[in-house]
């Protein structure tokens, strides 16, 4: 951190007292970076405090000179006493976790010796993975996916060592430089994705995204970057290789889409009418956004959705297109699963009010414009359908979620997001049957399952 | 219990919650990690001798950034370097911390500067790997250069742009906490 260097050719631009504060903040990591500051001070401290008898010398003394009492009962009594005194006088040492990593995945993973499950600690020691996958979530959160047969060595929560085997790293900025040794050289994360091979001498890494540096034992350094694809052979010598992703296992992927609006804390676009004519906006008959109101406050946020009445006997229902043309890619590798989630929550109401709450997506392939008569039949034709209902409580300081999931098909366009809320049957005609029905913090999420590496490039 | 050890563990208590401040403080008016290190130690020495001093002990975090700022003044003084920050700044600084410390009163330092944690996390991954780089992993500019394949300057630049975004970032969440 040295001024003076970044002082070098640049325009004038004097950092406010905000910037500097943020700057100070960030060299301390958020203030996690422990110092040595304090605990320095009051040794010092400590040392030169005039000689006085220590309170457990003092105590002793004290004890010593009691008459009569049993000596025993006396001491577990006092054993007790300090063994509390010392509990919250002493400063505490922290026990550092063994864990290093957990199992947060696998696929018919078979171990050599102690069978592990998913969900399983693991403290740092050597592993041997007979056949199968398996997902590492270190505690820095790099995740690693490891194909056996492998042999790895696990020491601390920042790297991984890997004997023979291919393993797939992703690392997201929190756990940049994540390193993996392996017995020629090691390459040292410096963002994003990466997948590592050891068989019998050679040792090689195939960047996916961002850039590593590889480290030839006893060599100078690397720079890889992205679809770059490096052997180092027990000469320690390098040599290009061809690039693969897909021969390597993939650890699971995780992403949320919010829908637009998805916490109904902005104003956002909304339609009046039926369904939505593009994307990402929320559209339907009868509904508005709302704040806080006598009874319900939004679950998150300023503001939340707020179903109304269409007419009588019909449900209250919003919906949103969402594009899926831009996760092409992601859906092409097959077995992407989709999750949606929504909170509902509704006031006691009356015997007329509606207590059911639904939510619905549905994938199609084909046109958005469309959407109308694909939605009409959409049992049909949609390529992929969740829907689900619930009956809500009628205690307005609870939300209550509602969540449906789907497999995701390659061809799937687009995606269509609904909400409703269900009117009752025996409603009269007249009365309102929404009094008080709302919805918050919708979203959406890709699932793709931790999978296996191809046997061949 | 001797009266002294009593306070020290009192002291070490209360300067316990505030020392993230107080590193996060020295950090940002003087370059030199190692240097910042030794003038908190030697801050929270004078702290503890002049405690009797202080009427109120909410301004502890405030009177504790003071003895550092004057600590850290005579400790440049003394290496015959500059002291790089101007009066003004410092004064934003001070009141930046004070406004932290209004809007959120219960909470630890840690909580508090999650804040500024989630302003980070919103940069592009281009300028937080400078950032990791630099700040977490102590590293200078030329090394993050030679690293990353790219001219000094274009880390430089990179620096500074994750700086003002970050700044900005934090602002706006202030100011919108104010106003709720």
């Amino acid at each position: 951190m040295n001024h003076d260097e970044e002082n070098l050719n640049l325009p004038p631009h004097p950092p406010d007292g905000l910037e500097l504060m943020c700057a100070g903040i960030l060299a301390t990591e958020f203030g996690r970076q422990k110092s040595e500051a304090l605990a320095k001070a009051v040794a010092q401290l400590a040392a030169v405090e005039s000689p006085e008898i220590s309170w457990r010398q003092r105590m002793r003394a004290r004890w010593l000179t009691l008459p009569a009492l049993p000596r025993f009962a006396f001491a577990s009594v006092c054993i007790l006493i300090i063994g509390l005194m010392a509990w919250t006088m002493w400063p505490r040492t922290s026990t550092k976790s063994a864990t290093v990593a957990s199992i947060s995945g696998e696929l018919n993973a078979q171990w050599a010796s102690k069978n592990f499950k998913n969900g399983d600690a693991l403290a740092a020691g050597n592993f041997r993975l007979a056949s199968g996958v398996v997902e590492l979530t270190f505690n820095s959160k790099a995740r690693v996916a490891v194909e056996g047969p492998a042999q790895f060595k696990l020491s601390d929560t920042h790297s991984i060592e890997l004997r023979a085997g291919k393993l797939s790293a992703e690392v997201p900025p929190p756990a940049h430089g994540f390193s993996v040794k392996m017995p020629n050289a090691t390459v040292v994360d410096l963002g994003t994705r990466f997948g590592v091979n050891v068989s019998n001498d050679m040792s090689e890494v195939d960047v996916f995204e961002g850039k590593v540096m590889l480290t030839p034992l006893g060599g100078s350094d690397q720079l890889l970057t992205q679809k770059m694809a490096v052997t180092v052979d027990s000469n320690r010598a390098t040599k290009p290789a061809t690039f693969s992703e897909k021969f390597y296992p993939a650890v699971s992927v995780t992403r949320t889409v919010h829908p637009v609006n998805c916490g109904f804390d902005g104003p956002g676009n909304m339609e009046q009418g039926g369904l939505p004519s593009g994307f990402n906006y929320w559209s339907g008959p009868a509904f508005t956004y709302s704040m806080a109101e006598s009874e319900v406050t939004p679950l998150e946020g300023r503001g939340m959705m707020r179903f109304q009445s269409p007419g009588a006997g019909k449900n209250s229902e919003v919906w949103q297109m969402m594009d899926l043309r831009p996760y092409k890619a992601l859906l092409a590798k097959g077995d992407v699963e989709i999750k949606s989630l929504v909170w509902f929550n509704r006031i006691r109401g009356d015997a007329d009010s509606a207590n059911k709450f639904g939510l619905t997506i549905a994938a199609f392939s084909g046109q958005s414009k469309n959407i109308a008569q694909l939605w009409e039949r959409r049992n049909e034709s949609a390529l992929a359908i969740a829907d689900k209902e619930f009956i809500s409580d009628d205690d307005p300081a609870t939300w209550e979620k509602l969540e449906v999931s789907t497999a995701l098909p390659p061809k799937a366009n687009f995606l269509v997001v609904e909400m409703r809320a269900i009117a009752s049957t025996n409603g009269d005609a007249n009365s309102n049957p929404f009094p008080g029905h709302f919805a918050d913090l919708i979203d959406c999420t890709f699932y793709e399952p931790l999978r296996a590496g191809s046997s061949n490039r | 219990m001797n009266k002294k050890s009593q306070s020290l563990h009192i002291f070490e208590v209360l300067a316990t919650q505030h020392e993230p401040m107080l590193l996060a403080y020295l950090f940002s008016i003087v370059s030199d990690r190692k240097l910042a290190e030794d003038i908190a130690q030697q801050t929270l020495l004078i702290a503890y001798r002049k405690i009797d001093s202080l009427q109120d002990p909410a301004a502890f975090p405030a009177w504790l950034r003071g003895i550092a700022r004057l600590e850290a003044l005579s400790a440049m003084r003394k290496q015959s370097r500059e002291f790089a920050v101007a009066p003004e700044t410092l004064q934003q600084m001070d009141e930046v911390y004070r406004q932290f410390e209004e809007q959120f009163p219960a909470e630890t330092w840690e909580e508090r500067f999650h804040l500024v944690e989630q302003c980070y996390e919103k940069l592009p991954d281009t300028l937080q790997t400078v950032c990791r780089l630099h700040y977490f992993e102590d590293r200078k500019a030329r090394e993050i250069a030679d690293v990353l394949a790219l001219n000094l300057n274009a880390v430089l630049k990179r620096l500074e742009r994750a700086r003002i975004a970050i700044r900005d970032c934090v602002q706006r969440q202030l100011t919108a906490k104010e106003i709720s």
